[in-house]
């Protein structure tokens, strides 16, 4: 059997150095570089293609987790973190095992017995393939970040227009441009605030302090105009959501 | 809780002083009206008022039993007024029977006794009714100073509460990220590990005192300020790039304990912990018309849109300091597209 091809992502350069110095006495292992954020690991795991990846979820720029969105090569993922009460319950169902820093070699061995596991079984590839992390009640997505060809783009809710269903994707329409992501319309409307986002249509949810103006369109359905003259269809029911919203 | 006359000096000779000037007006009365020899009425006045002014203290205890809140209106009305004859009984039968052993054989004084009778019962009930009236605002007045004294308690209590709430919560990724750290360098470099467990031992040693004194020297927040980024430079290595700049005669000006803490920490967050390349700290300290302005200024390496938790420190900061010196103006924040600024303005007392 050949190795297994490891990487290991973490901002913290001791962080870093300390799982290096663990993974030495593991033969089955075969580390093949060292990323110190986000961006960098996007472009590692494309490229290289790890079986395995250790991950730190708080990192600059874009987290762990946005990270994972953005591949196109899905290894097995072992988060390392040191304290993130939420995380730990989202990727309970994504990831291969979670380490909570610091942690002994022993605790190390034991999450990578479990990767060797799925590896041997070959099992059905990581199923983060749309990786929509549940957040904690009350709280909604703050930013999204998408990625195009090689490069990534981080889009904050303020500058979303408004978000349509395109097959298996969802085309985010913002100030940066158009995006596709890999998420769906279901998960969208109730993980971004209900205050600011409504979803006026089958295919469409408006972020509302964008909208110019409302016109008729036949005899239930209405037209909206968006800042950026760009027009979307408004049902009857979504007509209804977006007065509530607006108090009227 | 005792009677309220009693209880005070002053109020037991304001409440004689009035029984005088009672019994001086019945004399003025019996002056003009009796036609009996003055030291019949001159008695008669000073032992009837004597009386009344003694066992009217036991009205006392018909209150004090009957306050307003646990009777209904007519069932405290009934008692009084049944308390009121009792008394006014009492204190009449009583001094008659006592003023006729005295003046058995005072012919002139003796007719007149069956005339004032009415006038006696009268005044029997009128003083019961002020006597009551009196120990009622008595009694309100000292529940009402109970009351307040109770409340200014409370309100100390919450607020010490609330500081200790405001004053620090040790940040869990700090801590749990500097002990990772702290596991590394046990393999790479043990000098430096031990040089970072002592650091981190000061900053959680004066993270977690209770001091009785509220207040510090500058100086000695500022050596807690190094410490905790001597330890974020170990994680960090070149990425913070420090610069501090403190005036001699600000070292020794007093501020909060740990004010400046979760400033820092949110300075670091927002600059080291997003940056890729070094970003900025610039702390800077100076006296100004007697007052202590703190500058931290540091570079915003994140992307935009607001993160969680964003701002509650600096609400926190606001709040504790409103608490301490009673004024709202303490913190300022100025905001470019790359730098974040935090200005403390602390008032010397």
């Amino acid at each position: 059997m050949s190795k297994i091809k490891t990487l290991i992502i973490d901002d913290e350069s001791l962080a870093r150095q300390l799982l290096q110095a663990y993974l030495k006495d593991f033969e089955a292992l075969e580390l093949i570089g060292e990323c110190k954020n986000g961006f960098e690991g996007v472009k590692e795991i494309n490229e290289q293609k790890p079986d395995l990846v250790f991950l730190d979820i708080q990192m600059p720029k874009i987290t762990g987790m946005e990270m994972l969105d953005l591949l196109e090569h899905k290894p097995l993922v072992i988060f390392t973190t040191a304290y993130d009460e939420y995380a730990i319950k989202a990727f309970e169902l994504h990831a291969v095992d979670y380490l909570l820093k610091p942690f002994a070699q022993e605790r190390l061995q034991e999450a990578v017995n479990r990767a060797m596991e799925r590896i041997t079984k070959e099992e059905a590839k990581p199923s983060y393939t749309t990786l929509q992390k549940d957040l904690p009640s009350g709280e909604s997505l703050e930013r999204i970040v998408v990625r195009t060809g090689r490069s990534i783009t981080i889009i904050p809710k303020e500058e979303i227009y408004f978000i349509e269903a395109q097959d298996d994707y969802v085309k985010i329409h913002s100030k940066q441009g158009k995006h596709l992501k890999q998420w769906t319309m279901k998960y969208l409307e109730t993980h971004l605030d209900p205050r600011e986002f409504v979803r006026v249509h089958r295919s469409s949810i408006l972020r509302v302090p964008c909208i110019d103006k409302l016109e008729p369109y036949d005899k239930e359905t209405y037209i909206a105009i968006l800042q950026n003259k760009e027009e979307v269809k408004v049902s009857a029911s979504g007509y209804k959501k977006l007065r509530e919203v607006l108090g009227l | 809780m005792r009677n309220p006359i009693l209880s005070s000096k002053s109020k037991a000779s304001y409440y004689l002083l009035t029984w005088v000037a009672m019994t001086g007006v019945q004399m003025g009365a019996a002056w003009f009206w009796w036609k009996a020899p003055w030291y019949t009425w001159l008695t008669d006045s000073l032992l009837m008022h004597g009386l009344y002014a003694f066992s009217g203290l036991g009205i006392w205890f018909v209150v004090r039993y009957n306050p307003p809140e646990i009777r209904n209106f007519w069932n405290l009305i009934t008692t009084h007024v049944f308390a009121a004859a009792l008394l006014s009984v009492a204190w009449v039968m009583g001094g008659q029977w006592l003023l006729k052993l005295i003046f058995g054989s005072e012919q002139a004084y003796l007719a007149h006794l069956p005339a004032v009778l009415p006038w006696r019962f009268a005044f029997g009930a009128f003083y019961y009714m002020l006597l009551a009236v009196l120990y009622y605002l008595l009694l309100y007045q000292e529940r009402f100073r109970e009351k307040a004294l109770r409340e200014g308690q409370l309100e100390a209590m919450v607020k010490e509460a609330e500081l200790s709430m405001l004053k620090l919560q040790i940040n869990p990724h700090f801590l749990f990220n500097s002990l990772n750290s702290i596991a590394s360098l046990t393999i790479i470099d043990p000098g430096k590990a031990r040089h970072m467990i002592i650091a981190l031992s000061d900053f959680l040693r004066y993270s977690l005192q209770v001091e009785d004194n509220p207040f510090v020297p500058l100086q000695k927040e500022l050596e807690n300020m190094q410490r905790y980024l001597e330890i974020e430079r170990i994680r960090f290595e070149d990425l913070l790039d420090l610069k501090m700049e403190v005036a001699a005669e600000a070292k020794t000006m007093r501020l909060p304990l740990l004010i400046t803490q979760p400033l820092v920490e949110n300075a670091i967050k927002h600059g080291v912990y997003e940056a890729t390349d070094p970003a900025r700290l610039h702390i800077s300290a100076k006296a100004v018309n007697d007052k202590l302005i703190l500058e931290i200024c540091n570079d915003i390496t994140g992307p935009a849109g607001t993160k969680k938790g964003e701002g509650i420190g600096l609400q926190n900061i606001s709040e504790r300091l409103r608490l301490l010196y009673n004024r709202t103006d303490c913190v300022a924040v100025k905001k470019t597209d790359a730098t974040f600024t935090v200005i403390l303005t602390i008032p010397q007392q």
